[in-house]
């Protein structure tokens, strides 16, 4: 176990030169341009060439891409994923300043997720093909078909615009009063969930009912046990494999930020930081965020394949 | 499991909010009477807190780099300048009171007495230093310096000498007579030179004289400014919280929800919605903003003049404004743009430009494209030598623009002209805009007063976001003279000149003239007197406060 | 779906002595959703490929502006009109051709490979796993934004650069999950016994893997066709689709955003069908799953 984890974790070496190297070929090919932006975004204010120069000369642009690309290398090395060039602010400290509020949304979305999903995809499989399946399929498609923004204004609509129960937009942190913390997030997390909730709910479904199915099943339901336990204590653990890969895969990309929900709610995240900094071309924080992005990918594949060997034993994290 | 499942998650919760609550300990302390969340005008005390909601992002606090119209609205308050100008282009004292001339290249100006740089600072600490004429003069020089690399030097270049005469006068002299040399000036801000001498971080901890003190900033979410006791006028708010709002519908409904007071943009579709309630009322930008589909003169197409002629005759502008700014409330938010120069600007001239302009003629642009030897071919689009009558339409991702582009390409569809109408993401569009990559575009800009040589001079329409190029020798002589002119009425006459030969050469299919609303909560006191952020909110001219 | 059938039949021929594609099909067709999804897909199929024959509006050239926002049950215009005074059944069954094969292609094109990618990486494991999996963890840390924004740099806008994008950046969610299945799956007794009796691994993973783990991953596709058609749209924004005037579904819905309150069926119709396509798709979805499930045949 623990020389796979030292494994899996000597991996991301590599992964993440690749990576890096690639992500600097990417933007190197992207068309746009840092200076050009920053300095053409005013309906009142024009820019001469020699500014344009100017300001392309300080960011180090003027220089090949190779040679860019090993200074930000060793850079790199030493732990500095270098300043933003909007900011100027250090691109690592930037992202990390912007993870907790990410991070607080993706895992109150995944919990309303399966809060929604578990027992419906459960009540799906048990009662096949019943109104209960059909209606869970129904909801589910829906979840999948609509984009996120119109859940979003929709929630905002009934919620802040005609209910004025709760706020429109922004974050509050427990500090600022757990009311009005919870009253900031029930909003952006549940718009988050809804695709997610749908996908899982399909998911459990479909799984459950392969389980249910099972010779071990069946057994346990001979020997007399409730059907609760049955389905609890036996078929959920295994049917939850797909679940925690899929799971595991949204995760890792909402804690990259749900740049929709994000946007909407005016949800100080990663997601926002992130567009922002494409848009703007800011390539350090581009950079930075993808890296970032990766680790955290590669650390929860990771978790995702333990979890997968500790659902189901018969699955061997290495060779023997 | 399922109930070792929730465990788990539960504890991922906890832990979540253990990292949350600390994160916000350790980087806003100050920020901990944040007002509660839906009462924006409820809040606690005498405190006197302004919210203003908008759409901008920081793109960068450094008063030497800064030229984006979304960072002025914080620097305006935190730095003052020379002079400030209005919208409507006229301009109004700042750190200088008054001003002459002593002939057309000499500019005296006599400066307030009473500006401090901000206490309470890592620079500054709480000494009270006053500011004078060579502060003034240092911070001209620093800007003007090539190794300090500020975007906005070249702007200087035409600065002959900087002199100060005492303590409260200082003296321009211009190498060649400049009637916009107040514009250059307003956009240079006041900061400490000291503050680059001793390596203190200006970008992220800003220090000026202006009416408000930066407090923080947190990166895409907020910006809050606090009132300045120094400042000579009493800045009529305690608190300014800049809130970044991105998605413009959520905008309306924050400030209808009374969590913002103030709104930068109010969508055609939400205005009613504001207008309906008794608090809210919408204001307008008193000056408008040219939009315009450019045609860039060396693709092969639009060489010929009569070709853009055509193309202009075949839509009908009016119509699409209406379609496109359409609401409820029945506020005009858009003019039609007959020229290039906003209708408040000098020089700004409808008759002269109506009488110029082609007018909306499908049928007579048919007949031009027949002229050329086009023919109607099988799948309803003209044709030449085998080859489909077409072009494509790049626009920014977002409406009016986008819109105004659909609009203008189906129009021309319905003539026999294939125009594809491709909205693009914006980093893209400015370097095709840039890199010649493209045959007609949907643009705005060049709204400031010297808008005009952006657009049209042969230096500036060769590149860059308004590039045409559009290479007319009389033009850039006529803009050229005007922009040298300090006699308004003249002035007026050449700009109008100038304009009507570019309306003449179909340069531009000039469409409208955008008029931004403002929303804003009735609470909100003397921000009408210039509906605009781009100015402090303590100046001169107004001093925006709250019941 | 009809088209792919036939090609497994032929498969058949290859593989598997036993009619066991048949006996699938058979089951498939007893199952009512499936076929009930079958025939509003066929449905929506047809009317979109014969648009012009369903009405007589050009979904492009008949933009009559004075006519902008005609709510639906209009006359002359079922749906209403848009906010360019555009016929919205038109525009609708004109966009489906663009929306459904973007949607259907992209679903099916990432779901085959990564399935392949995925049953590969889950069935060999070791150094072909590590480097496959690796590859779908940097595939999935690249922002998608600037993919796009690459993609159409290199290849120029078109609709097939809008499927290849989409297929790109979607194909490492069903590796992933492919593989996750595979590693349950290939320790069963029943894989053992294939691979003791000396089959060829490309038939042990078709005919033993593959039917084994269908359930997560069909589902998993069949819910990615709403998605593809509205990431379609996004990328048309981005300046990567063809004509910002050309009708789609998933434009359609965004083109409604500012209208959600005022003229909420300019999302609302474009919504249901998309709804409606991943909804009988889904169905099918679940009928192919339950055909292949053995222990449901009874």
């Amino acid at each position: 176990m623990w020389t796979y984890i030292t494994k899996r974790v000597l991996q991301a070496i590599p992964t993440l030169l690749v990576i890096s190297f690639l992500i600097f070929s990417l933007l190197y090919i992207t068309p746009g341009d840092p200076v050009l932006i920053m300095l053409s975004t005013s309906d009142t204010q024009n820019m001469t060439a020699e500014e344009y120069e100017a300001a392309k000369h300080d960011l180090g642009l003027d220089k090949p891409m190779l040679v860019r690309y090993k200074e930000f290398l060793v850079n790199a090395l030493k732990g500095d994923l270098g300043k933003s060039y909007v900011t100027d602010e250090d691109v690592f400290k930037t992202i990390m300043g912007k993870m907790p509020a990410t991070l607080l949304l993706t895992v109150s979305a995944v919990i309303i997720a399966l809060i929604i999903s578990v027992p419906l995809g459960i009540l799906a499989a048990i009662k096949h093909n019943s109104i209960y399946d059909s209606t869970a399929t129904f909801l589910a498609t829906i979840g999948t078909s609509l984009p996120k923004f119109w859940f979003g204004l929709v929630l905002i609509i009934i919620f802040s615009q005609n209910l004025g129960i709760l706020p429109a937009q922004g974050i509050a942190w427990p500090s600022e009063g757990i009311a009005s913390f919870l009253k900031h997030l029930i909003l952006p997390a549940t718009s988050l969930s809804l695709g997610l909730a749908a996908t899982q709910t399909r998911m459990i479904r479909s799984s459950m009912l392969e389980v249910l199915n099972q010779d071990y099943v069946r057994f346990a339901r001979s020997k007399g046990l409730k059907e609760y336990c049955v389905v609890i204590g036996h078929a959920l653990k295994n049917a939850l494999i797909p679940v925690v890969t899929v799971i595991g895969s949204e995760f890792g990309g909402l804690l990259g930020g749900a740049v929709v929900t994000e946007t909407i709610f005016s949800w100080p995240g990663v997601g926002r930081l992130a567009v922002n900094s494409i848009s703007k071309r800011d390539y350090p924080m581009i950079q930075g965020n993808t890296l970032v992005l990766c680790t955290i990918f590669l650390l929860t594949n990771l978790i995702v394949d333990i979890l997968c060997a500790y659902l189901n034993p018969k699955i061997r994290l290495e060779k023997k | 499991m399922k109930s070792k499942f929730i465990k788990v998650m539960s504890v991922l919760l906890a832990a979540t909010m253990v990292f949350a609550g600390c994160k916000n300990d350790g980087s806003s302390q100050s920020d901990a009477e944040k007002p509660s969340d839906q009462q924006a005008s409820g809040s606690q005390a005498d405190e006197k807190l302004l919210t203003i909601g908008t759409q901008y992002t920081v793109a960068t606090l450094n008063p030497l780099k800064s030229t984006a119209d979304g960072d002025r609205y914080i620097l305006s308050n935190i730095y003052e300048s020379l002079v400030e100008y209005d919208s409507a282009g006229k301009f109004v004292p700042g750190f200088a009171k008054t001003w002459e001339n002593e002939d057309d290249n000499t500019w005296v100006f006599h400066l307030k007495e009473d500006s401090y740089w901000h206490t309470g600072n890592e620079l500054f600490k709480e000494e009270k230093v006053k500011l004078t004429a060579k502060d003034v003069k240092d911070v001209f020089d620093f800007v003007a310096d090539e190794k300090n690399e500020s975007t906005k030097r070249s702007s200087l270049d035409n600065i002959a000498s900087i002199e100060v005469v005492d303590d409260s006068t200082i003296k321009f002299v211009t190498k060649t007579p400049d009637a916009y040399f107040l514009s250059t000036l307003a956009n240079i801000y006041l900061f400490p030179v000291k503050a680059f001498e001793s390596d203190y971080d200006l970008t992220k901890s800003p220090v000026g004289s202006g009416p408000y003190k930066f407090e923080s900033y947190e990166t895409d979410d907020k910006v809050v400014l606090v009132k300045n006791d120094d400042f000579a006028i009493a800045p009529g708010l305690d608190k300014v919280i800049f809130k970044i709002i991105p998605d413009k519908s959520v905008l309306a409904i924050a400030l209808a929800n009374n969590e913002i007071d103030i709104a930068t943009t109010i969508m055609p579709n939400d205005i009613s919605k504001v207008v309906e309630k008794e608090n809210l009322k919408v204001v307008s930008n008193p000056s408008g903003w040219y939009r315009y589909i450019g045609f860039n003169e060396e693709f092969e197409l639009f060489k010929d003049p009569e070709m853009r002629k055509a193309i202009s005759m075949a839509i009908d502008i009016d119509s699409a404004i209406k379609a496109v700014f359409n609401n409820d409330a029945g506020i005009e938010i858009a003019k039609r743009a007959y020229g290039p120069v906003p209708l408040e600007f000098v020089g700004a001239n409808e008759e002269a430009w109506k009488k110029a302009i082609v007018p909306y003629d499908p049928e007579g642009a048919k007949k031009i494209i027949e002229s050329k030897g086009y023919t109607m071919g099988a799948n309803g689009f003209y044709e030449k030598d085998g080859k489909e009558l077409g072009f494509t339409l790049k626009t920014a991702n977002y409406d009016p623009n986008m819109k105004f582009g659909i609009i203008a390409s189906t129009s021309l569809k319905q003539i026999g002209v294939n125009c594809v109408s491709q909205p693009m993401e914006w980093a893209t569009f400015l370097s095709d805009l840039k890199s010649g990559n493209k045959e007609a575009f949907i643009m705005g800009g060049g709204s400031g007063l010297t808008g005009l040589y952006s657009l049209f001079h042969s230096e500036m329409s060769k590149g860059g976001s308004h590039c045409v190029n559009y290479v007319n020798p009389e033009c850039d002589k006529l803009i050229e003279q005007a922009y040298a002119t300090l006699d308004e009425e003249k002035r007026a006459e050449l700009i109008t000149e100038a304009t009507v030969m570019t309306i003449k050469d179909n340069v531009h299919l000039g469409a409208f003239f955008e008029y931004a609303q403002w929303g804003m909560n009735t609470r909100v006191l003397d921000f009408e007197q210039v509906p605009a952020l781009y100015f402090s909110l303590t100046n001169s001219q107004r001093n925006v406060t709250v019941k | 779906m009809k088209k792919e059938t036939s090609k497994t039949e032929g498969l058949k021929e290859e593989f598997q002595p036993t009619p066991y594609w048949k006996d699938i099909l058979r089951q498939f067709l007893k199952n009512k959703l499936a076929v009930l999804g079958l025939i509003i897909l066929a449905a929506i199929v047809i009317i979109c490929v014969f648009a012009p024959y369903f009405t007589k509006y050009d979904p492009v050239k008949d933009m009559i502006l004075q006519d902008m926002l005609l709510p639906p049950g209009s006359e002359g215009h079922i749906l209403g009109t848009d906010d360019y005074g555009r016929d919205i059944w038109s525009r609708l069954i004109y966009g489906g051709r663009t929306s459904m094969l973007t949607g259907l292609l992209v679903a099916l094109a990432a779901g085959a490979f990564g399935i392949l990618l995925g049953c590969i990486s889950g069935y060999f494991g070791g150094f072909v796993d590590t480097i496959l999996m690796r590859i779908t963890d940097i595939m999935m840390s690249f922002p998608f934004l600037i993919i796009a924004i690459a993609i159409m740099a290199a290849l120029g806008a078109s609709q097939k650069n809008v499927i290849i994008a989409l297929a790109i950046v979607s194909w490492p969610k069903f590796a992933r999950l492919t593989r996750s299945q595979v590693l349950a799956v290939k320790e069963q007794e029943y894989v053992e016994a294939a691979k003791v009796a000396g089959f060829k691994n490309v038939r042990i993973m078709l005919n033993h893997i593959l039917p084994n783990c269908i359930g997560p991953l069909i589902i998993q596709i069949t819910l990615s066709v709403g998605s593809a058609i509205l990431s379609a749209a996004s990328l048309n924004f981005l300046g990567l689709g063809v004509d910002a005037s050309l009708p789609d579904w998933g434009v359609m819905l965004n083109q409604g955003r500012a209208y959600i309150q005022t003229n909420p069926y300019l999302t609302t119709i474009p919504g249901i069908a998309i709804s409606l396509t991943v909804l009988s798709v889904n169905w099918i979805g679940d009928g192919i799953r339950d055909a292949f499930d053995p222990r449901l045949r009874s």
